[in-house]
């Protein structure tokens, strides 16, 4: 069968539509708003989110088991979107209080949400085995109904990242004088934490709560290597996330790879093939201009000492 | 005459604390108010509690006649221009000085860079002298250029009062310069400036009048302090007096009578 009968095969087959649509979302909304998180200084926030979020999964799993629910893990992705956004908001309480303590808290947080996963989703008559498509992804089994909610839910996450970009950015850039604007802070903060909630758990499908922050930083990473504005890190990032989600996948229809860790690997080799060649592709740029402004001296410099 | 600033025994607590107590406080439109003080003195305290980013634990202030401590929301922001002590030097991601000074067109009721917002952002950086700049990443620019980048952002709102914390320090001289000019102009179009120094500088003529903070209490509220003889301006003198690290270099302060009380 030559590459072109797969592609062909790929594409008429509606599973692997559906998982590549997912990707190519996914992928384009996560690092809207990783964008935002690097700024802040908070990369961190989506592992932190996505640990919590596994608490929700098995909660959604307990809750449905009691009600019978059929499939039984119909709740899960309800509970894995409270726990995130309730887990984000905690997050940001103790960031913008400050404390020093707040190092401990989140530490407290991320264990406790793993080990409670794990606890609960016992109680619910399950097994690990069970969390193990929330942990590392399910791309491969995605129906028709989670692409929709898919699709929906990272419309959300860019309408509000890219269409408030200039209030977020100024609260994620110097939230002193956006205070001193009037710009409602707190809420906006509030906003950027229940997006990345959002975020979190619409990646868990691709890539899975452990790897989900991998989808929204690395992207922003490797952009910000190339762009020198805010803008264009943002619109470069989406549309790396994009290509790295789309073409790990198609990796995948070929090679017996996960797909979520396959996208994973294949964005942190980008990155670092950028790092290393960009010294090469910049040396060339900027390289006339004299970076010094043309400014008088401060100090009297004897022209004839300097001679000397 | 209208009072822009009205502070009314203003105690301010962080922590376990007490940085500013019992300060009365006036500034009318179109005064050029400098406040001075010794590191620590609270000035930059003083200038938060005005804006809110403080709480405040006594007393009030006001601006336009509204109480930030009460009415937050009714405070016409917009009328209002900040310039923070550090100029922020951006985190991780680039961004530009024109995107930085985009963000001061926002206030409580505009999230979004409104029509012709561009243009008025590239006016501001041309005003003070970096219209050559504001494509170039924040970072890239020197720490000179950076606190410029924060006076244009304060400078697009078009205010009506203006603060800045320390706008001239750690900047050369042809900034100064420019910064004075920059003053001038402010002055005579009527606006209000309310600005922590430590020296008056090349700003002292445009200077009518000096609040000098100690220890988190008004020292002074007058006419600007004559500079002593052989020293810089006379705040100067309080910044080591006060604090008594008195520097070898500066024993002569020891002898200057000093000309405030
Ligand atoms: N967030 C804070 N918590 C506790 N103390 C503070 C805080 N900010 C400032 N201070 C203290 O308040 C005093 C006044 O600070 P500041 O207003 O920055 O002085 P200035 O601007 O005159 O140099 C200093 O002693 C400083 O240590
Ligand atoms: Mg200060």
């Amino acid at each position: 069968m030559s590459l072109l009968d797969s592609l062909i095969s790929v594409v008429s087959s509606p599973m692997l539509q559906r998982s590549l649509i997912a990707a190519l979302v996914v992928g384009l909304a996560a690092p809207v708003i990783g964008t935002y998180l690097v700024q802040r200084r908070l990369s961190l926030l989506g592992d932190g989110v996505g640990h919590v979020a596994l608490t929700g999964v098995a909660m959604g799993w307990l809750v449905g088991s009691w009600t019978g629910a059929e499939p039984n893990d119909a709740y899960a992705v309800l509970g894995a979107v409270i726990a995130a956004v309730i887990g984000a908001i905690l997050i940001e309480v103790v960031r913008s209080r400050g404390r020093t303590s707040g190092d401990v808290a989140l530490a407290l947080l991320f264990y406790g949400g793993i080990a409670g996963g794990v606890v609960i989703i016992s109680l619910a008559g399950g097994t690990n085995a069970n969390l193990t498509a929330y942990l590392f992804g399910s791309l491969a089994t995605i129906t028709t109904g989670d692409l929709v909610m898919t699709v929906i839910m990272a419309a959300v996450i860019m309408a509000v990242g890219i269409g408030l970009r200039t209030a977020l950015f100024a609260v994620s850039q110097d939230e002193e004088f956006a205070r001193s604007t009037g710009l409602p802070v707190q809420v906006l903060n509030i906003l950027i934490a229940v997006v990345a909630a959002l975020t979190v758990t619409v990646s868990m499908r691709v890539v899975g709560l452990l790897l989900v922050s991998a989808l929204m930083i690395v992207p922003v990473a490797i952009a910000q290597l190339v762009t020198s504005s805010f803008r264009r890190t943002m619109f470069t990032a989406m549309g790396g996330g994009a290509a790295v989600c789309v073409i790990g996948l198609v990796i995948t229809f070929f090679h017996r790879l996960a797909p979520g860790a396959t996208i994973v690997v294949l964005a942190i080799c980008v990155y670092a093939v950028i790092a290393a060649v960009r010294p090469l592709l910049g040396a060339g740029r900027g390289r006339a201009a004299d970076p010094h402004p043309d400014m008088d001296d401060d100090v009297n410099v004897s022209k004839a000492g300097a001679q000397e | 005459m209208s009072d822009l600033i009205s502070v009314t025994d203003l105690r301010v607590d962080l922590g376990s604390a007490t940085i500013l107590r019992g300060i009365d406080l006036t500034v009318g439109e179109g005064e050029v108010v400098a406040l001075l003080g010794a590191n620590g003195s609270g000035k930059s305290t003083l200038m938060r509690a005005l804006l809110g980013l403080v709480p405040i634990s006594g007393g009030d202030a006001s601006l336009f006649g509204i109480s930030v401590r009460n009415q937050r929301r009714q405070v016409p922001w917009p009328r209002i221009g900040y310039v923070p002590q550090r100029a922020s030097v951006g985190s991780g991601i680039p961004a530009t000085a024109l995107e930085v000074v985009l963000t001061g067109l926002l206030h409580d009721r505009r999230w979004h860079v409104p029509r012709g917002g561009r243009t008025r952002a590239l006016d501001a950086l041309a005003s003070v002298d970096l219209a050559d700049r504001a494509h170039s990443p924040l970072h890239q620019l020197s720490g000179g250029q950076q606190q410029r980048v924060a006076i244009a952002r304060a400078l697009v709102r078009a205010p009506e009062l203006l603060l800045l914390d320390e706008p001239m320090a750690g900047v050369d001289r042809p900034t100064q310069a420019t910064f004075a000019r920059l003053l001038t102009t402010l002055q005579s179009e009527g606006t209000t400036v309310g600005i922590v120094l430590h020296e008056l500088g090349p700003i002292r003529p445009l200077i009518q009048r000096c609040v000098v903070l100690r220890h988190g209490v008004v020292a002074h509220d007058g006419g600007a302090p004559a500079p002593a003889p052989g020293h810089g301006a006379a705040d100067h003198e309080h910044v080591h007096l006060d604090h008594g690290r008195h520097e070898p270099t500066d024993v002569r302060e020891a002898v200057t009578p000093r000309s405030l009380p």
